[in-house]
């Protein structure tokens, strides 16, 4: 990963402490204050660091004002960014910022610092910009700087000597933090937290102290579970999912969080419940199947010392939280853990807890039926073909790029791609609904047909509603308009990848063919298609099993 | 030589990332080693700073160029 850096005034090129940011990158840092020149570009660049400490570009704030801010340096700055993004989409560009300087508290007592408003209209700009360049990322470094004090982050002499505004600390505050947005730019965030419940989500046990005398919502250690209750209750509206693991009465925690009237968390919050005497563990294990989600996608929170080091053996790949001595610090210790911070909340993410509660619930129904196809019969699956249109385009595209497992070639459609798809493809949509709700659009199938031979390009399928067997309808989908185009032939095209598993089983319980060599050749080269994905025939005169839940 | 002198050493070996140091160690200065120029020098005295708890004035920081210089720098600011 090569990394550019760029800044208004020297930072410490060839140091150590830079490697801190990411542990695969290569430095280079471009001659200070050269913001714009492309002989840096040369070498492939991964990201570029734009450190801008604004003193450096405005002589004088208060001189500055705030109108004729628009012949300044710093309006340049504006174009000349946008300029870059435009050109390199391909680089994450991170944009540092600082205003501080030396100030007189009873000069501004009356006014406001212009430098302050200088800055608020400079990120106000770059804002604007990351809304239309998702690869352009901010850092308020005087957020960083304030939280550790900006006189040991700064050094004039440093300055005067060598034209390096800040200090050695300081600098290592940057790297590190700008270590925070490598590390996100570069890794998913968690997905879910999973709670303990006796003294955890409140104080006490449920089944031996009774509901009215459960410590939640007094004063002292009472309101501190509470406040850690706001802290989860604000990750799980930002779209983080809530599973409940806990040995306990599943009866008695569904009480409390239904009918206590200090408890944050609702009933509705929570997605799945593991309330049971099963090990954690294996509880946790079956969460991760259930929702399709990875153990890496886990945070484990539980105030008991033994719980936490079991599921540490165990599940080495769940985040175990060790939690405070001190209750009153669970607050704080939940809001400034890194591990759920993300760049920005979709509207999909905020039904995630909906979704995943439809999905467990849906699951656990199952489980009671001795008949799974008498179940699946019964709660009113009603699977929709619809076309690609303006309005569902977005979302067409949104699973494309984020299916993984269900996907038989985890083609990263993008909307532009999807749009000028040519006359010979066929684009379904599947919107689904039952008893448990509407799923949305869920599926989405890229057909082509060339010559009556017709060729599956994308079958991809969202994993929150597997166990349906609707993979089986929609396979039932393209084979009638197999038929209706009497097409001869049906092939599908599948790209093994470290996720998409659960596709091939389907290949192998639906009898797919493998085609002889010199016919993948031919098939390859009418459609187009690369070397590295295999090609399965499907027999149009076989049977598909399961289609009686759909009639 | 005292302990000043032997941190100082280590400090200039992990600096400019070198094993040996030439044995008229004191007489040493900016431009002896491949490393150390002026932007090496800034680097050789933040890590002296940090080695021995000690901070340098601007007027002092800017001149210090040699061994010697920087060992009666320490001196001082020790004292």
């Amino acid at each position: 990963m090569n990394i550019l850096i760029r800044s208004s005034s020297f930072l410490f090129p060839d140091s150590d402490i830079w490697k801190n940011i990411h542990k695969n990158a290569k430095f280079v840092f471009a001659e200070y204050s050269d913001f714009h020149s492309n002989k840096y570009y040369k070498k492939k660049v991964d990201n570029e660091i734009l450190v801008i400490f604004l003193k450096d570009i405005i002589e004088n704030s208060d001189e500055t004002s705030y109108q004729n801010i628009k012949n300044k340096k710093i309006n340049k700055l504006i174009p000349l960014i946008e300029n870059k993004l435009k050109k390199n989409k391909d680089i994450n560009f991170i944009i540092c910022v600082s205003n501080y300087e030396n100030s007189n508290l009873v000069n501004y007592a009356k006014f406001e610092n212009n430098s302050n408003k200088i800055k608020n209209f400079f990120l106000q700009k770059i804002y604007n910009l990351s809304k239309d360049y998702p690869n352009l990322y901010v850092v308020d470094m005087d957020a960083i700087f304030s939280e550790e004090g900006y006189k040991n982050c700064f050094d004039n002499r440093n300055y005067y000597s060598f034209r390096c505004r800040l200090s050695v600390f300081g600098q290592e505050i940057l790297i590190k933090n700008l270590s925070k947005v490598f590390e996100r730019i570069y890794n998913s965030n968690k997905k879910v937290l999973l709670l303990d419940c006796d003294n955890t989500l409140w104080g006490g046990v449920i089944a031996e102290d009774g509901m009215e005398n459960l410590q939640i919502g007094q004063d002292g250690v009472g309101l501190a579970y509470q406040d850690f209750q706001k802290a989860i209750k604000k990750l799980q509206s930002k779209g983080i999912i809530l599973v409940l693991v806990s040995k306990n009465d599943e009866k008695d925690v569904k009480n409390v969080l239904e009918k206590h009237k200090s408890m944050i968390i609702k009933n509705k919050d929570i997605s799945a419940y593991k309330v049971n005497w099963i090990e954690k563990s294996k509880n946790i294990k079956k969460i991760s199947e259930d929702l399709f989600l990875g153990l890496d996608s886990f945070v484990f929170w539980d105030d008991n010392p033994i719980e936490r080091e079991k599921v540490r053996l165990k599940l080495k790949d769940v985040d175990v939280i060790e939690p405070d001595k001190d209750i009153a610090n669970w607050p704080s210790q939940l809001i400034e853990y890194n591990g759920f911070s993300k760049f920005s909340s979709s509207k999909e993410d905020l039904k995630k807890t909906v979704q995943y509660k439809m999905r467990s619930k849906f699951l656990n129904k199952k489980e009671d039926f001795k008949d799974e196809i008498d179940y699946l019969k019964k709660i009113n699956i009603k699977p929709n073909i619809i076309k690609l249109n303006t309005e569902n385009i977005n979302r067409a595209e949104q699973m494309c790029l984020k299916t993984n497992q269900f996907n038989f070639t985890t083609k990263r459609y993008k909307i532009n791609d999807l749009k000028n798809l040519n006359d010979s493809s066929i684009v379904f949509l599947v919107d689904l609904k039952d008893d448990y709700g509407e799923h949305g659009i869920i599926s989405i199938v890229i057909l082509k047909v060339i010559k009556k031979t017709l060729l599956v390009d994308t079958f991809l399928m969202s994993c929150r509603i597997m166990g349906r067997y609707l993979e089986n309808w929609i396979l039932n989908s393209i084979k009638k308009i197999a038929l209706s185009k009497k097409c001869t032939n049906v092939f599908f095209e599948f790209t093994e990848t470290q996720k998409n598993q659960i596709a091939m089983t389907f290949v192998k319980e639906n009898n797919f063919k493998n085609v002889k060599s010199n016919e993948i050749l031919k098939i390859r080269d009418v459609f187009n298609l690369s070397k590295k994905s295999k090609i399965y025939e499907y027999d149009l005169k076989k049977k598909i099993n399961f289609l009686e839940i759909y009639e | 030589m005292n302990s000043v002198e032997k941190k100082l050493i280590e400090t200039l070996k992990k600096t400019f990332k070198i094993n040996k140091i030439p044995t008229n160690f004191k007489k040493l200065k900016m431009g002896d080693i491949k490393k150390w120029d002026s932007l090496g020098n800034y680097k050789l005295l933040l890590a002296v700073e940090k080695q021995f708890k000690i901070r340098f004035e601007t007027s002092i920081f800017t001149e210090l160029k040699s061994i010697n210089e920087i060992l009666r720098a320490i001196k001082n600011e020790k004292k």
